[in-house]
């Protein structure tokens, strides 16, 4: 909803009063944008770097329990902290990271996504198949790179993501995500198009964001489904606690990449031995607490391949909780070769409309 | 609305500070007019600069949903203008409130501090019903993000406008006749 369209006199009035108020000085700006990046510069990491010999003593004793054979059992979860005796806390979370990243593999698997509630709407006939299908996902490491495919519905009561950098809308029957060598590329079959954002002045930088344009194009699973997330804004959404793009994969993923996952432990889940990994943050604003978000991600215990990861915020006023849940199914390894390798390229029918972006151009639109 | 390009940008500013400058650069402008027009443009500059200090510090559970970057800058920069203002009140008080109510709650030298009438109209109203008005028609917020800036219920900013609004009516209205 635009306020402009709100025309009333006094809120007029107020405008006309508010239009009186000088833009800044551009050298004001800049000196202040300095002030706060030299802030940013001097601001200590948010990573605890005290964790780390702790890592390091446990991945020692991890494989010291390894060579003598010892293997430590556990069926209830763990208290905060988690580990058994102290062991295997971070071994669980490498062995968690490393199924992921198999050498000399690529690590396959599907994610279905839902939020609490979709499945009402879903049963309605007019949106029944506005959920085309999960995130197929391939992906290799040593140098990362993987390809992701959504699928798309037809129904145009679905509704759809609107690609920004000039992409358009996405339409059925899939859109494609892939990453390699600093480049994360976006495909539309269904218009020919594909989005290649270049990250090749960094790309380690580039490998660690990748992974939010996967879950951008999974969230297409989520479309016409409560709370629906619509590219145009709907004043509706705020009857639900959190109106960011539901996003467990990703931060799965990053929190793998930070190790701020914490082992809690195995437990039994609908039968299947587990391995719980959890991670937790508040979003605040100065002293005031919004939210609290908590990512339970759920491994096998065995294997360590990854089950389910969901992504839980509790509004601290109203203490209204919503969920938004990752399911992955069809986990396998596949030998890495060089017909197997195609599988992490996204491969047009016929030459697409290429747009391409520098992540300059991104950070600084209007700029040449 | 924000760009649509806001959760880009905040994505990467999460791992490159640089990219947290292309953030400032879209919503330093706008906020600090907001907090010039509240508390002057000297304290403003603070204000701006501790806004995005402070953003920078807890980007990483930021929101990435258009709108609600936005949002969330507002909600630091309105803490920071209410603790200036506060600061004032106290200060004033002080001093035997030499200081009027004007320069305790906006700028003194332009936009409403220019227009008594409407400037007499604000003041009548509850601090919590003008701050949702101020980030209504200054900050040009939804009523979703103003919701989240001010941690209530869409209704309850729906009900704060409406009563600020009746209020800005009447107290204008009034005026308007006793100048007829």
């Amino acid at each position: 909803m635009s306020t402009r369209e709100d025309m009333s006199p006094e809120l007029e009035r107020l405008r006309t009063a508010h239009s009186q108020i000088p833009d800044p000085d551009p050298a004001l700006l800049s000196m202040v944008r300095q002030r706060v990046l030299d802030a940013a510069a001097q601001a200590p990491s948010r990573r605890r770097r005290t964790r780390r010999p702790l890592r390091r003593l446990g991945l020692v004793a991890a494989a010291a329990c390894v060579l003598a054979g010892v293997t430590a059992v556990s069926i209830d979860i763990a208290p905060e902290g988690g580990g058994h005796g102290g062991l295997p806390q971070v071994s669980a979370i490498e062995q968690a990271r490393a199924a992921l990243a198999a050498p000399g593999a690529i690590v396959h698997y599907t994610v279905a996504l839902s939020r609490d509630g979709g499945e009402r709407l879903s049963r309605d006939p007019r949106y029944s198949d506005c959920n085309a299908g999960p995130l197929e996902v391939w992906r290799a490491t040593n140098p990362t790179r993987w390809r992701a495919v959504q699928p798309v519905s037809d129904n145009p009561a679905c509704g759809t993501m609107d690609l920004s950098q000039g992409m358009g809308p996405v339409v059925a029957p899939r859109l494609e995500v892939s990453y390699a060598n600093g480049l994360t590329s976006s495909y539309v079959p269904g218009r020919n198009v594909m989005l290649v954002i270049n990250d090749e002045k960094a790309p380690a930088d580039g490998e660690r964001r990748a992974p939010s344009s996967a879950t951008n194009a999974a969230s297409i699973q989520l479309f016409s489904t409560p709370p629906v997330r619509k590219p145009t804004r709907d004043v509706k959404q705020s009857a639900f606690v959190d109106t960011r793009p539901p996003d467990p994969v990703s931060d799965v993923e990053r929190l793998l990449a930070d190790g701020e996952l914490r082992d809690r432990g195995e437990s039994v889940r609908d039968g299947r031995r587990v391995r719980v990994l959890t991670a937790g943050w508040k979003r605040s604003a100065g002293n005031q607490i919004f939210d609290t978000t908590t990512i339970e991600y759920v491994v096998d215990a065995q294997t360590f391949a990854p089950i389910t990861a969901t992504s839980t915020t509790r509004r601290e006023d109203s203490g209204a909780t919503a969920s938004t849940h990752a399911t992955f199914a069809g986990y396998e390894r596949i030998q890495l070769t060089a017909v197997s390798e195609k599988l992490l390229e996204i491969q047009p029918e016929r030459p697409p409309k290429v747009i391409e972006q520098t992540i300059e151009q991104i950070k600084n639109p209007g700029r040449p | 609305m924000d760009d649509p390009a806001d959760g880009v940008v905040l994505e990467l500013a999460k791992t490159d500070r640089a990219a947290f400058g292309a953030l400032f650069d879209r919503h330093a402008p706008a906020i600090y007019r907001f907090a010039a027009h509240r508390v002057g443009q000297g304290p403003a500059e603070d204000v701006l600069a501790e806004t995005f200090t402070r953003a920078f510090a807890a980007r990483k559970g930021a929101y990435t949903i258009e709108g609600s970057l936005r949002a969330w800058l507002y909600a630091i920069a309105s803490n920071l203008i209410a603790d200036e203002l506060r600061r004032r009140e106290r200060s004033s008080a002080a001093h035997e409130r030499l200081r009027s109510l004007t320069t305790a709650q906006f700028a003194p030298d332009a936009g409403v501090a220019t227009d008594p009438e409407l400037l007499r109209a604000l003041e009548g109203l509850r601090d919590e019903e003008r701050e949702t008005l101020l980030l209504l028609a200054w900050g040009e917020l939804s009523y979703a993000e103003i919701a989240l800036v001010t941690g209530v219920a869409i209704g309850t900013v729906r009900s704060r406008l409406n009563r600020a609004r009746s209020h800005l009516r009447a107290v204008l209205d009034g005026s308007a006749s006793e100048v007829a």
